[in-house]
Formats: C-alpha cells, structure tokens, sequence
C-alpha cells in the first residue's frame, strides 16, 4: 500500500518536474510546478515528516509560486519578452550531461543501499521513532541546539526584504 | 515499506531534471524554478536520511532551506522586475553587456 | 465477512459532512439576501415560495440552464479548473474542524470530527494558503484586462495577509501549546480565574482575534476587501468572463469560504462547541453530544450574520490602504501580541 502511494507521488514529482522544464508558458509552468511540490511534499509525509510536508505546501505553494505568479502578471509578458530554449544540440547534449550526472549519482546509492552489506548494516540503524518530525521535537531542536542558525536565518530574511524592495522600487533620476 | 534507494534515487532525479532546466531553458523565471526544484530534491535527500538515523536535525535543515528559498525568490524576482525594467525581455541571452 | 463498523462511520461522517456544508450554501444565499434587503429597508425576495425560501432554488436552476460559454481568447485549461479550485480549497478546511463532542454509541466512538490530525491548524492554514489560486487563475486565464487586475489584486492581497493570519493563529497555538485543535477547544473549555467566565481565546487574546478576523474578511474576499472583484472599479474582477455553472462555482466558493472562515473563528476564538452550561467536558451521551453540535452550528450562524452585517455596512477600502492596513498595522499588532504572548505567558 505505502508502496503504491510512494510511486503515485514519485510519478506525480517527476512528471511535473519534466513539465515545468519544457513547457514555455510560464503560467502553465507555475502550475506543474505546485504539482511537483505537493507530489513531494507527499513524499515528505510518507517520511514521517508530516510537519515539514504542511510547511512544504505553505510556504512554497502559498507564498513562493504567488509571488512568481505575481510577478507573472505583473510583467505580463509578450512572446518575443519570454525567451523560451536553447538551441537544439545544446539541450541534447545538456541532456547527455544530466543523464551522466543521475548515473554517476546513483551509483555510490545503489551500492551502498542495496547487496548482503546493507542488510547486515541495517540492524545497526536505530527504529524508527514516533517522535521523529512531529511540531515538538522540530521545536525543541531549533530553539535549543540551533537557535543561532535561527537567528542567522531572520537576519537573512531581512536582508532579502530590504534588498527586494531596494532593487524593485522605481528610481527617480537625476 | 521504507526503502531508501527509492527515495534517493528519485531525490537524483528531480535534481537533474532542475539543473536541466538551469542550463536549458533562456527564460530566466523558468530557470528560478529550477532552481527551486532542484533545492526541493536536496530536501528529499536530507528528510530520507533524517529518516534512516532518525535525527530530527535534518528536520531543522530543511526548514532553514525553505527560508533561504524564500529569501532568494524574492530577490531573484526583484532582480528580474529590474532587468525587465532595463531590457524589455526576460531572456538570459539578452544580459550581455559585459560580453564581447 | 467482517465489517469494519469504524471504517463506515469514518467515511460516512465526511459524506455527511461534505454534504451538509453544501446544504448550508443556499440557507447563506437565501439569509444575505434577506439581511442586505432589510439593511437597505426593502423586502427583499417574496415572490418564490413563501417569504422567498425558494429564491435559492430558482437562483440555482436558473444557473443551470444557463449557456456555459467559453470565450474564444481564454486559456481552456485552466480556465476550467479555475472555479473548481476556488470551490475545493475552503470545503477541505471543514476536514479538521471538530464541530461536536466526542458521542459514544453501543460503544462505537464518534468524534463529529473527520479526520482528527495532529497538525490540524496548520492544515488550515495550508488550505489557506491554496484559497487564492482559483481567484488568481482565474484572473489570469480569462485574458481579459479588468480580469488581470482582479487576479494581481487577488495575489498580494493573499500573500499580504496570510502573514498577519499566521501570526495571529501562532500566538493561539502559544495559548494552546499544541497544533492540534482538539487540544485548542480543549483549553478553551476550562475556566478562567477560578470563575465560570469559559476562557474563551477571544477573552484572553483579544489582539489575535481582530487580527484574525480582519484577515478573515481579505482571505474570504468580501466587503470591505474585496478588490479582486470590486464591481464598481472592475467589472466583475476575476470572474468577468465566467458564466452559467462556472460562475456560479466562485459564488459557491465565496459562501462556502465565509462558512469555513466562520467554523474556524468559532473553534480558534469561541470556544468551538463549548458553552458553560449547556454542554459538559467528558459526557459521552448522545445528548451531549447533539447539544454541542447545536451550540457549534449556533456560533457559525451567529458569526455568518456578523459577515454579512459587515458586508452591507462597510464601503470597500482603496487598494493602498488595503495594503497599509497588511503590511503596517495588522503585521506588527500580530507580532506585538506574539511577544505580549510570551511574556505575560497567558495560558
């Protein structure tokens, strides 16, 4: 069953994800790319993360994509404003370089995670704890053994909200 | 059950397909949202391992991530309203003035 | 074969809950219509079945046969699914909401309460956050320009206040110290000061409950902030080019909206199905029980009275004070009441 709902929503990220990257309307990009964010955010749940699975869709769902869609209409973009690809032999042989990089990736993965080492290291791993990724104990972590990171994260955020205001305001001249 | 070559290898995937999109695409919204694609698929990385060792500090990480993520969409919006205000385009090709 | 006795009472509670928000979203259209025709000294409908009550069903037929009529420049795709977006997402909030005491049957347990999550309320802030995409597309889809402007409206109206609404909700989870909303009705129930007075979060956090409840009213769309429609400036904002069912899906969304918005004040800030006197903490009887439904529903009637009072009273706002009110007064009482919160450490 866990199986099944794990393949739904690894399809639902992938093909969204595939869809973000070759579709040309931004709109239209936007929207696969809320599906391939709820598809993993599923996959979130899925590992016991049920917290950060909700924080996935609101903050990327409810404030990251309306702020692209913002954009979006705001510079309602014309056809010839858009871009749009690279030339053909360029993408193919990005592709090339993306199908290496998934191969060279794979396989330390596959390797370590799978043959008769693994199983005999997977009865050193610990069980799996009901605590793990529910509010409490991402609370705790945060405000006691990470608070400075905390900290360093608001700053960072102010920055950007200075920033983004400084850099979008209309200038006057002279 | 929990299998975490899946769950990798899936992590893999997502992220090339986002580097994909950085590298590929000339639009620089659609290249913003690699980017975040690709970050999401670290997040998947660092959840499956929070999962394997059962450590809530990778928890913790994600959510600085998402904050971060937040912080440079802002700025790389602002950014692109700008370039837009300047070039007329939001195509990556047109931002050659230092190129000869 | 065995039947799993839990199983069907689970599903049935969310057909029936499902089924009875629906029911309620002619009961609103009939009582604004009533409400906003006696606010304005008219009669309001009178001719449709006595004193009108049938005015919803004519309203919904008529929509029915109506042409459904697509416009030639439109985005199909999601010109379609616009309206379907803008209806689903406050129907899934009424998931976590518990709207009665836990009943107990032939020793069957019924909690009138779907799907009783740990991380309840921040699911409805999930939700929240999806409200706004139906608005938006559709803005967007309809490739007309009064659209386009409801649709930018809709946006940073959203963004703008889902921020002062999270806020004011964090402060309720610091009352409550859990996400659960069992747990926040849970604390609501117990009395304050040693007295009978219910420590209502209205009582205790009157800065997140006006916080809350202006955000209410920008997230549901209505009088006095809704821009991204505003009839006299905009035409019909996002919804111009809508007809028929379509059209009709968005008012549905916008009542059901106001609904969902009313539940979650009444279970965040009155007490949910709690009142000192009428029903008990702990008494699983089946009396119990329906009493606590009634005080629930009475609550929610009461509160979507008040919506509609406001949206009758109110002229609608300029869209930069709108703005001023977000982002320059509503944001930082939120966060003031955060810090008050945390220092006078009320619980």
């Amino acid at each position: 069953m866990t199986d099944t709902i794990f393949m739904v929503f690894a399809v639902m990220s992938i093909a969204s994800a595939i869809a973000v990257v070759t579709w040309r309307n931004p709109v239209h990009c936007v929207l696969a790319l809320i599906a391939s964010f709820a598809g993993v955010a599923g996959l979130f749940y899925l590992l016991s993360a049920p917290f950060i699975a909700v924080m996935q869709i609101i903050i990327y769902a409810g404030a990251i994509i309306v702020l692209f869609l913002f954009v979006i209409m705001l510079l309602n973009l014309k056809k010839n404003e858009m871009g749009g690809d690279a030339p053909v032999q360029d993408r193919l042989f990005t592709v090339f370089l993306c199908v290496i990089t998934v191969i060279i990736l794979s396989i330390p993965v596959v390797a370590t995670f799978t043959g008769t080492f693994y199983d005999q290291y997977k009865k050193t791993f610990p069980k799996p704890d009901a605590n793990l990724g529910i509010t409490e104990t991402i609370g705790q972590e945060i405000f006691s053994a990470h608070a400075l990171a905390f900290e360093l994260i608001s700053i960072l955020i102010i920055a950007a909200l200075i920033g983004a205001i400084y850099l979008a305001k209309k200038r006057q001249r002279g | 059950m929990f299998n975490p070559t899946n769950c990798l290898i899936l992590s893999i995937l997502l992220f090339a397909i986002g580097a994909y999109g950085v590298i590929a695409k000339r639009n620089i919204l659609i290249m913003l949202m690699s980017v975040e694609i690709m970050l999401n698929a670290a997040n998947l990385a660092f959840l499956t391992f929070a999962r394997l060792y059962n450590d809530p500090t990778a928890h913790v990480f994600v959510l600085m991530n998402m904050a971060v993520a937040a912080a440079e969409v802002a700025v790389g919006l602002a950014l692109l309203i700008c370039v837009f205000r300047h070039k007329k385009s939001v195509d990556s090709t047109k931002l050659n003035l230092l190129k000869w | 074969m065995q039947i799993n006795w839990q199983l069907v009472i689970d599903i049935a509670k969310a057909v029936i809950v499902f089924f009875g928000i629906l029911t309620c979203i002619p009961i609103l259209v009939y009582a604004e219509r009533k409400i906003c025709a006696y606010i304005q000294d008219r009669r309001g409908p009178n001719r449709v079945g006595p004193l009108g009550l049938l005015q919803p069903v004519a309203d919904a037929i008529k929509s029915f046969f109506k042409e459904d009529y697509t416009p030639s420049h439109v985005d199909k795709v999601l010109f379609t699914l616009a309206p379907a977006m803008a209806f689903i997402a406050p129907a899934l909030v009424f998931a976590v909401i518990p709207f009665g005491h836990l009943m107990e049957i032939k020793g069957y347990k019924i909690l009138p309460q779907v799907f009783d999550m740990n991380i309840g309320i921040l699911f409805v802030l999930m939700i929240a956050s999806l409200g706004g995409y139906g608005l938006i597309l559709g803005g967007w889809s309809s490739n007309n320009k009064y659209s386009l402007l409801g649709g930018l409206r809709a946006s940073a109206q959203m963004l703008s206040y889902e921020i002062a609404m999270g806020l004011a909700v964090i402060s309720i989870i610091m009352t409550a110290g859990s996400t659960r909303m069992a747990d926040i009705v849970g604390v609501q129930t117990q009395g304050l000061w040693g007295t009978c007075i219910p420590a209502w979060n209205i009582i205790t956090q009157p800065i997140a409950f006006i916080v809350f409840l202006c955000t209410a009213f920008a997230e549901t769309n209505r009088l006095p902030f809704d821009l991204a429609e505003g009839d006299s400036e905009l035409i019909g904002g996002y919804h111009t080019e809508y007809s028929s069912m379509k059209f009709a899906m968005f008012f549905m969304g916008e009542y059901l909206a106001v609904l969902t918005m009313s539940a979650l004040i009444v279970t965040l800030f009155l007490g949910g199905w709690y009142f000192p006197g009428i029903t008990e903490v702990g008494n699983t009887s089946l009396l119990n029980g329906i009493l606590s439904i009634f005080v629930f529903g009475t609550k929610v009637g009461m509160l979507v009275f008040f919506f509609i009072w406001t949206r009758w009273t109110l002229p609608r706002f300029r869209y930069d004070q709108l703005m001023k009110l977000g982002w320059k007064i509503l944001l930082p009482l939120a966060l003031f009441n955060i810090i008050l919160t945390a220092i006078l450490g009320l619980r």
